[in-house]
């Protein structure tokens, strides 16, 4: 065994997880390589000290915390709008921030309409004239159309005639 | 596990009960603050409880618990990146809390070994605290809760042998970082 492969192994062998074969190999080097007797040493110390370091204990709320928390669990799941209304009530920033965006996309929505529906509407108003155009019988008779006085005496001609 | 999947509720008490102080102790070895991981805690079992349908009976229970734990961990400290001054005024509002009880008591005639005792868990948690998400994990659930690999590598959804290199690379960072305290006493 090398110092390389040994050194690798020096946790394994501290946990007694080598097999017998390379344990015995594994001590083998031990005896004969100060380099590696130092690093065992080391990784010996670097677990002593790692146990000093305990567990905490819980807070004294703890358990009730964890109690409500539990029951809280027992009780049937909510909706997205429960669970996002509960987010906001925890963060009211985000809830602001929320209203605020909310706010901003219906101003935009109104000044959209304001501004643009009307160009529409006279695009709109153009094609319809377009369309009479199209229609040559009225085309025709336009100057007709633009003299009342005209029409009116066309149609009392058409009266005395009757 | 399974019992409390069939609706079973005084198996998952059982549960709860079993496991409690483990993952108060992962947490805590990890966040390194009494609040979040009380916190964390609370929320893991909150999740296993609503999660439970997921939970295969292939894999260990206490790899999948352990799984939710680095998680929610992991979002912790995710969050702390968002707001490092909230973060850091719980972290030093819980030491101010902890310092003066272990120390007030110099007269004591173990007064010396309980400041050594406190100076060497000092050392220990600012090592731990310089390793990555990843080294920190591995670490507490190799050393403090005797995980075996294939466990560590289902919590921290990694291969075997990622875990592995993993372990060696956090045990050789923390032989540095303590270094001053690691050679042999009779040496000096």
């Amino acid at each position: 065994m090398d110092c390389k492969l040994c050194r690798e192994n020096i946790y394994r062998y501290l946990r007694g997880q080598l097999s017998r074969s390379v344990h015995d190999v594994f001590e083998m080097h031990l005896a004969k390589c100060p380099d590696c007797n130092r690093e065992v040493a080391q990784e010996k110390r670097l677990s002593e000290f790692l146990n000093e370091w305990p567990a905490p204990e819980p807070s004294l709320g703890f358990e009730t915390r964890l109690a409500q928390r539990l029951q809280e669990a027992r009780q049937p799941e909510t909706g997205w709008w429960q669970r996002l209304g509960r987010g906001f009530m925890a963060r009211p920033v985000w809830a602001g921030a929320a209203a605020v965006l909310m706010v901003g996309a219906l101003a935009a929505v109104w000044v959209y309409n304001s501004q643009v529906l009307p160009g529409k509407q006279a695009d709109m108003m153009v094609a319809q004239d377009m369309e009479l155009f199209q229609d040559m019988e009225v085309i025709e008779y336009l100057d007709l159309l633009e003299n009342w006085d005209e029409i009116n005496a066309l149609e009392n001609d058409s009266e005395e005639q009757s | 596990m399974q019992k409390f999947q069939a609706g079973d509720e005084a198996a998952f008490e059982q549960l709860v009960e079993a496991y409690k102080r483990r993952v108060l102790a992962v947490a805590y070895r990890f966040l390194q603050n009494q609040q979040e991981a009380e916190d964390v805690t609370q929320e893991a079992f909150f999740r296993m409880f609503r999660s439970r349908d997921k939970y295969r009976a292939e894999g260990k229970f206490s790899s999948w618990l352990f799984t939710i734990v680095n998680r929610l961990c992991l979002n912790l400290l995710r969050s702390r990146k968002r707001h490092p001054q909230e973060s850091l005024r719980l972290e030093e509002s819980e030491y101010a809390d902890q310092a003066p009880r272990q120390w007030e008591d110099k007269s004591a005639p173990q007064a010396a070994e309980m400041l050594e005792t406190e100076e060497t868990r000092e050392m220990v948690r600012r090592a731990v605290q310089g390793l990555s998400p990843d080294e920190r994990m591995a670490i507490i659930l190799d050393h403090w809760e005797s995980m075996s690999l294939e466990m560590i590598s289902q919590v921290l959804n990694k291969s075997v042998g990622a875990v592995k290199s993993i372990l060696f690379r956090a045990r050789a960072k923390l032989r540095v970082k303590m270094a001053a305290y690691l050679s042999p006493k009779d040496s000096g």
